[in-house]
């Protein structure tokens, strides 16, 4: 039998033995957590702040803020387990972005990408990943905390509602908003060729 | 575009986790559990509330950047200062995947505070730290770093070992001695008036008051270093170092206005540590006198059963007959013991003692741990992968490790499957169904159960091959040795 790896949204469930493992901080649980979760934790990171040595240390801090709560994890309670890390992980990064605002304005310039010996498609790709980091950048941190949320992780409104503390009606607006911005900055990023993401 | 299509953020490129992080992240867990270790005195650091308020944001500092990234300001840097002394550790993570939380380890790194009340830690080996109310500190094996507040520490003698604080550090070889960042603070308004004329307009929290109750100590800041010995004291600030000795002189480099009432305020800081260590000691030696007494108890129990009772005293609760796995299969509990992953696990010379074996029979019990080892990664990795696919993650990973993620890959993707496998393993156990061939079709998490709970009969066996079976059995349920014990659903843990 050949037992698939879960997509994101299919990562959520995890049965009251298991948790009960993770809240008794047994250390296999917890490996296997980590292991489990450890990509969606970096994708949240990597696109809320941009790539780099950062995503790791905030990716460690939060499995690590994780593990000390886990005793104090309500299984019975709203939040999944999965959901409970992202509103960790999502929590540190909105901090982080407002930490390292002037820092994240300043690097990822697109014109520093080597014009030279570079094919033509693949400079479109890092220019286009560029642009997608940079819209993401400009946008409001609630706005993309949500969008990432939605768009990336897969989340629910009512799940991101969850994480962000704000009601649905809200998170819904949000990700309609970010979204708008993120077209908005795409379209301008390259009007000339009409290549749409 | 048109505003009703999808975002396509496919090449919104993200970091992987590095193939380590895993194990990194465990092990950092552990260092911190760890340090909650010594006694329920030790102060986690607090631990967020998902649901509640955002989480604080660390403004920037302008300080300098600590040894061990203490220093919140400098966040980024901290952190990853961090991740390189995690990444020391990860080496002997690694060699000790399988044994994670098994053995008995010294903390050797960790960060502790005391809130409100006094706390007391174990630095390693060779010292002790005593924090009083507000104190805080990160050590990293003879490195410690103290960020804030007043405390006691001894340290036994041996290779350097150094205190580190925003004001100066302490170079010690074995000694004891106080730190206090705070003394200033806690003082008159006189006095501190005569301070801060002392240290020559130096912010009053980064002032560092030492004294020292034995031995000598080397206090130093930016290029100066003063020696202090046995009932000296010595403030090191912006404006330098200064000493006090015994009677009350001063001298330093700075020449500046001594801390008058410091020896006086160390003496009677030090009788009240002494009165607390008094105070402890006789509630250890009443503690001590009513152990004694219930080991009085339980020896002439044992005694009694020894002579006549049916039941088998000192019996491990995972030594189960046949009876008890019946009642475990009924409740679908697999409960089992299995010999720790450690490849080069040797039991030390207490253990023996303890098993009433003789020091070489520690050869004869490594022997059986590596032969154990050698069936688990033959027997049960091909499972793992068997059940998960063949993947670096297959590769690296413990095969305990693997059962557990196999497991809970199980829970998510077919619960009720999870179930039956475990069903199954714990009916077949029992013997209340018939092993499986290796052509049955079986679901690769019950054929792991059933490894891992025979794992400890194998080690018997081994065992058995030099001690003969009844003396195999003793010594592998006998407590010390290196072993992992498991309860899997429904029962108790």
């Amino acid at each position: 039998m050949m037992v698939p790896m879960p997509e994101p949204s299919e990562r959520d469930a995890s049965s009251h033995g298991d948790v009960d493992r993770l809240r008794s901080r047994d250390p296999l649980a917890f490996h296997a957590f980590v292991v489990k979760h450890q990509r969606a934790v970096f994708a949240l990171l990597s696109r809320m702040l941009g790539r780099g040595a950062h995503v790791e240390d905030l990716a460690q801090e939060t499995f690590l803020r994780a593990h000390r709560a886990l005793p104090t994890f309500d299984p019975n309670g709203p939040a999944k387990v999965s959901t409970w890390l992202l509103t960790i992980a999502t929590r540190l990064a909105l901090d982080e972005r407002k930490r390292r605002r002037p820092e994240i304005a300043a690097d990822a310039d697109p014109e520093a990408i080597p014009a030279q010996d570079t094919p033509f498609h693949d400079r479109q790709r890092t220019e286009l990943r560029v642009a997608l980091e940079a819209a993401a950048r400009d946008l409001p941190d609630d706005q993309c905390a949500a969008l990432v949320l939605s768009e990336v992780q897969g989340l629910t409104l009512a799940e991101i509602a969850m994480v962000l503390g704000v009601p649905e009606g809200t998170v819904k607006t949000r990700v309609f908003r970010a979204r708008e911005k993120m077209k908005d900055s795409l379209r301008a990023w390259n009007p000339t060729t009409g290549r749409e993401p | 575009m048109n505003d009703d299509d999808k975002l396509d953020l496919s090449e919104w490129e993200v970091d992987e986790p590095p193939t380590d992080f895993a194990e990194r992240v465990v092990m950092a867990a552990r260092a911190e559990a760890e340090a909650d270790q010594p006694s329920d005195k030790l102060v986690a650091p607090a631990a967020p509330d998902p649901s509640h308020a955002p989480l604080e944001v660390v403004p920037p500092s302008s300080e300098a950047e600590s040894p061990l990234g203490m220093k919140r300001g400098n966040r980024t840097d901290s952190t990853r200062t961090r991740a390189r002394w995690l990444a020391t550790s990860v080496a002997f993570g690694m060699a000790a995947a399988g044994l994670l939380y098994l053995g008995n380890t010294t903390t050797s790194q960790g960060e502790i505070t005391a809130e409100e009340t006094r706390k007391e830690v174990k630095l390693g080996d060779r010292a002790v730290a005593v924090l009083e109310p507000g104190a805080s500190l990160k050590w990293n094996g003879a490195l410690v770093e103290q960020a804030r507040g007043n405390v006691f520490y001894r340290v036994e003698r041996g290779d350097g070992f150094r205190v580190h604080t925003v004001s100066g550090d302490v170079d010690v070889q074995g000694t004891c001695f106080r730190v206090d960042l705070g003394a200033l603070e806690r003082k008159s308004d006189m006095q501190a008036r005569d301070w801060k004329m002392g240290v020559a307009g130096a912010a009053v929290a980064s002032a560092m008051f030492v004294a020292v109750y034995e031995g000598k100590v080397a206090v130093s800041h930016a290029q100066e270093r003063v020696t202090v010995v046995a009932g000296e004291s010595a403030t090191a600030s912006g404006a330098g170092v200064t000493l006090t000795s015994a009677n009350g002189s001063e001298s330093g480099p700075s020449g500046g206005s001594m801390d008058e009432n410091a020896l006086e305020n160390a003496n009677r800081s030090l009788v009240g540590t002494v009165s607390d260590y008094k105070k402890r000691l006789e509630t250890i030696e009443a503690q001590k006198k009513s152990l004694e007494s219930k080991l009085a108890a339980a020896e002439s129990k044992l005694e009694t059963d020894k002579r006549g009772g049916d039941s088998a005293p000192g019996k491990s609760e995972f030594d189960l007959s046949h009876d008890e796995l019946v009642t475990l299969a009924k409740e679908g509990t697999l409960k089992y013991m299995a010999p720790c992953s450690k490849a080069d696990y040797r039991p030390d010379a207490e253990t023996l003692q303890k098993l009433a074996l003789a020091p070489q029979d520690g050869d004869t019990i490594a022997a059986a741990y590596k032969k154990v080892g050698q069936w688990r990664e033959s027997t049960m990795r091909p499972m793992c992968q068997e059940a998960i696919g063949k993947s670096d993650l297959t590769e690296r990973i413990t095969v305990d490790a693997c059962m557990h993620l196999v497991s809970d890959l199980l829970s998510e993707t077919d619960p009720k499957g999870r179930r039956e496998a475990q069903q199954l393993a714990v009916d077949i156990r029992a013997g209340l169904k018939p092993t499986p061939g290796p052509n049955d079709k079986v679901a690769p998490l019950t054929r792991m159960m059933l490894a891992t709970s025979q794992q400890i009969k194998i080690f018997e066996d081994e065992l058995g091959k030099s001690f003969g079976p009844e003396e195999a059995h003793r010594i592998a349920y006998g407590e010390g040795l290196c072993m992992g014990r498991s309860t899997w659903g429904g029962g108790k843990k």
